[in-house]
């Protein structure tokens, strides 16, 4: 018995003397998930996205010249102020929104470290946007994930006209 | 010469009989409270390159042959110094419950254990972010969180194997499987380990422990606890007094003490001497 418990023993430390690592699999990235459209029947052109005082190359959040009814996009928001704006280009035009948040830092995990959990308060627009209606308030690192193929953040419906 | 070697002859024909002249030595069972040490604790830091250390121990008592309450206590200090953040935490554990044997004492000397447990868990600890970084599109923010004292409820369900590779001294490990009940919430830091509950990650953490232990022999006894009862009637009813004469004790220790030196009015019913 002596020998058969000395046996399992060692095996088990060797178990777990094997180090399983520390690599983060978590996002830490907080990302605002936002939805573009205009109407059901109206294709939203070329569209490109930047941060509200961001101009330098290398700023451009998003750029798609593709066509499309709806346009998903996820967007960063500001670490050290209350709210955060973006331009928006389209129709040649540029177009302003502001997201107003507050924002608490929480640890993800021992591997992953500290990420922004945000929730969205208010917002408000200029140019060509008609309207923003914030559909889930909450922005955190699993908010791309979540809503990855449905739902979003923020819906922001732009003013389309037909060519 | 001649009488010298007569009696060498002499001493090698009668020398077989001083063998059953001599006493062989009497076999007990020692039982008594049980300390020990995690070793664990000492040896995966460094083992795993771990930035947590500290030290735990143990202690247990025998009740009824196979049952044995147990108390842990321990300490766990962490320190997480990344690129990202730095983060400390430090406190205090300790561990009610109880193991119940679920081997079969082969004889009066064996005294390896393979047992299932259960505890109760609680934990006092602070923790304290110093630094944390998060940079994205819009910059860096920098961020530091004072100490805040928490405190942890848990459950835990014991596996394990104890040993005695030397007398009375008892090497094995435990498996745990631990199930938290309540954690004090902190706005910011979800603690990422609780001292004596293990990693958070995890809804249910599993943890080792490696037990170097040492039995202080307070209580003699001729009595071998009977294996619990899992279904079928055992042939022993009770904790059995073995009769010398009986086969059976003479294949369990070793031993063809006879005589009657052991008999229960000599030594009381539960036949254990202090």
């Amino acid at each position: 018995m002596r020998l058969r418990i000395s046996l399992i023993i060692f095996a088990v430390m060797l178990l777990i003397s094997c180090n399983s690592g520390s690599r983060c699999y978590e996002s830490t990235d907080t990302l605002m998930v936002t939805t573009l459209t205009g109407s059901e029947s109206l294709k939203i052109g070329p569209v490109i996205i930047r941060g509200y005082g961001k101009n330098v190359v290398g700023d451009t959040l998003y750029n798609n010249k593709d066509s499309a009814l709806v346009k998903r996009i996820a967007l960063p928001l500001a670490l050290n102020s209350d709210s955060t704006g973006f331009v928006v280009y389209f129709n040649d035009k540029a177009s302003t929104f502001w997201v107003r948040h507050t924002m608490n830092i929480q640890l993800i995990s021992q591997s992953c470290g500290f990420a922004p959990y945000y929730q969205l308060n208010a917002t408000k627009r200029s140019g060509l946007i008609d309207s923003l209606k914030i559909n889930q308030p909450a922005v955190d690192p699993k908010s791309v994930e979540i809503f990855a193929t449905n739902g979003q953040n923020i819906t922001i419906y732009l003013h389309l006209t037909a060519n | 010469m001649d009488k010298i070697l007569r009696s060498i002859f002499i001493l090698l024909l009668i020398s077989p009989l001083w063998g059953f002249a001599q006493k062989k030595p009497e076999v007990w069972r020692y039982e008594g409270p049980r300390f020990g040490i995690d070793v664990s604790r000492f040896l995966m830091p460094s083992i795993q390159n771990a930035t947590k250390g500290g030290f735990e121990i143990q202690a247990d008592y025998p009740f009824k042959g196979n049952w044995f309450p147990t108390i842990e206590a321990g300490y766990l200090s962490v320190d997480e110094n990344k690129d990202a953040y730095h983060y400390t935490n430090k406190g205090t554990y300790a561990r009610i419950g109880f193991d119940v044997n679920i081997n079969k004492f082969e004889s009066l000397t064996d005294n390896d254990l393979v047992f299932v447990g259960l505890r109760y868990g609680y934990s006092l600890f602070a923790q304290e972010t110093l630094s944390s970084t998060y940079t994205n599109y819009w910059g860096s923010a920098q961020n530091a969180f004072p100490r805040n004292f928490l405190s942890a409820h848990w459950g835990e369900l014991v596996f394990g194997l104890k040993g005695e590779l030397i007398r009375n001294f008892f090497f094995g490990w435990t498996v745990r499987a631990k199930f938290p009940l309540y954690v004090t919430k902190d706005p910011h830091v979800k603690p990422f380990v609780i001292p004596g509950l293990g990693y958070t990650s995890s809804d249910i953490p599993f943890d080792f422990s490696v037990t170097v232990a040492y039995r202080l022999p307070l209580i003699k006894t001729k009595t071998i606890p009977k294996p619990l009862k899992t279904g079928g009637r055992d042939r022993r009813d009770s904790d059995q007094e073995l009769d010398p004469n009986d086969p059976e004790y003479n294949n369990q220790n070793g031993n063809n003490n006879s005589g009657g030196r052991i008999s229960p009015g000599s030594m009381g019913g539960n036949n254990r001497q202090f």
